[in-house]
């Protein structure tokens, strides 16, 4: 009787914090979505200083739910996330305006792509 | 390095505890569903163990899930005989008034010479000796042998004065006493410690093992390195 005790709650922290998850990681994707449209329109303006002080916000915004989102997330998404970040952070630098919007697009799909994992999809659980 | 050991103790410590939720019978025969629940846990917290880019909760999450889905359908067997019979099927009798059914042999795809086997490592050289064979849920087979080849009891002889022995009780295991057990073979401190008295033993600490038998016989071992 224990151990069907045990697997009830272990069984309600498990969907109840899949659900807390699934909204915390979309917050933080969306919030990172909206940063980097900040960063795209900054360089649409050409404003490279406007560009690297929401790029400083992204990078910071990271740090702060890097454990969140390493907790659950592919650690080589993580690492392409980070690529992407430093080469647009170099391209900025430069002024190579071009470079700098295309790795934001991939950013963009980055960000999007990391709640899609744990929505809960017919394509997700096949 | 130090995050692999880490992260391979973390899951072993999650694999033990699934374990030990899913009870005993782990440990014991096992039916098919824990058969396959006990060899998918240990591929499924392997696979976070050797790759770091996985995060750890993809392995845990998954034993989490099989422990409860198994808790649970041992559960509702438990309390259904339909999910029963689903889950484990049910034991099949091969051999019935000392009769072999051919056709239960061939349902279960048991040829004579596996049955045969079976018989020989159930100590049944001879199949006539067996009454009764039944094949159980986890594949193992029980038998029932015919009156004259069973093994002797002691109400078969009619003996008077048969030692009783029941569960010994293990009052002290390697220097520590077991109160749990000192009242269960319903003795105090007082009879103890009278009873080192008298074999000479000053300290608790100084014994391996004590154990008291169903006669009220007390076996003592002393720590190697003591008298």
């Amino acid at each position: 009787m224990r151990g069907v005790i045990v697997s009830v709650i272990i069984a309600a922290v498990m969907i109840s914090g899949s659900i807390l998850y699934s909204i915390g990681i979309r917050k933080i994707s969306e919030e990172l979505g909206s940063i980097n449209d900040g960063i795209m329109i900054c360089l649409t303006d050409e404003n490279y200083e406007g560009a690297k002080d929401e790029l400083i916000k992204l990078i910071e915004y990271l740090e702060r739910n890097s454990t969140m989102l390493a907790a659950t997330g592919n650690h080589e998404e993580f690492n392409k996330i980070e690529i992407n970040i430093y080469e647009m952070s170099g391209y900025i630098n430069g002024r190579q305006k071009t470079d700098a919007v295309s790795r934001c697009k991939v950013l963009d799909f980055l960000f999007e792509h990391i709640p899609k994992n744990y929505e809960l999809k017919l394509e997700n659980i096949l | 390095m130090l995050v692999l050991v880490i992260r391979t103790l973390i899951l072993y410590g999650v694999v033990i505890a699934a374990l030990r939720i899913m009870g005993k019978r782990q440990l014991g025969e096992l039916q098919p569903s824990e058969l396959v629940v006990a060899i998918m846990i240990s591929d499924l917290a392997s696979v976070p163990m050797q790759a770091i880019d996985l995060p750890l909760i993809s392995g845990i999450i998954p034993v989490l899930t099989l422990i409860v889905a198994e808790v649970m359908m041992s559960y509702f067997s438990l309390k259904s005989e339909k999910v029963r019979k689903f889950l484990s099927g049910k034991p099949s009798i091969v051999i019935y008034d000392g009769k072999v059914d051919e056709g239960e042999l061939e349902k279960l795809r048991f040829n004579i010479n596996d049955l045969l086997e079976e018989l020989r490592l159930n100590n049944y050289y001879d199949i006539s000796d067996v009454a009764v064979a039944i094949v159980e849920t986890s594949g193992k087979l029980s038998v029932v042998p015919k009156d004259y080849a069973r093994e002797v009891t002691v109400e078969d002889l009619k003996l008077k004065g048969v030692r009783h022995d029941g569960l010994p009780c293990t009052i002290v295991s390697d220097g520590i006493l077991n109160y749990e057990e000192l009242l269960r073979s319903k003795k105090d401190t007082v009879w103890l410690t009278k009873e080192m008295k008298k074999r000479g033993i000053k300290d608790i600490k100084e014994i391996f093992i004590a154990s008291l038998n169903g006669e009220g016989e007390l076996f003592i071992q002393m720590k190697e390195g003591k008298k």
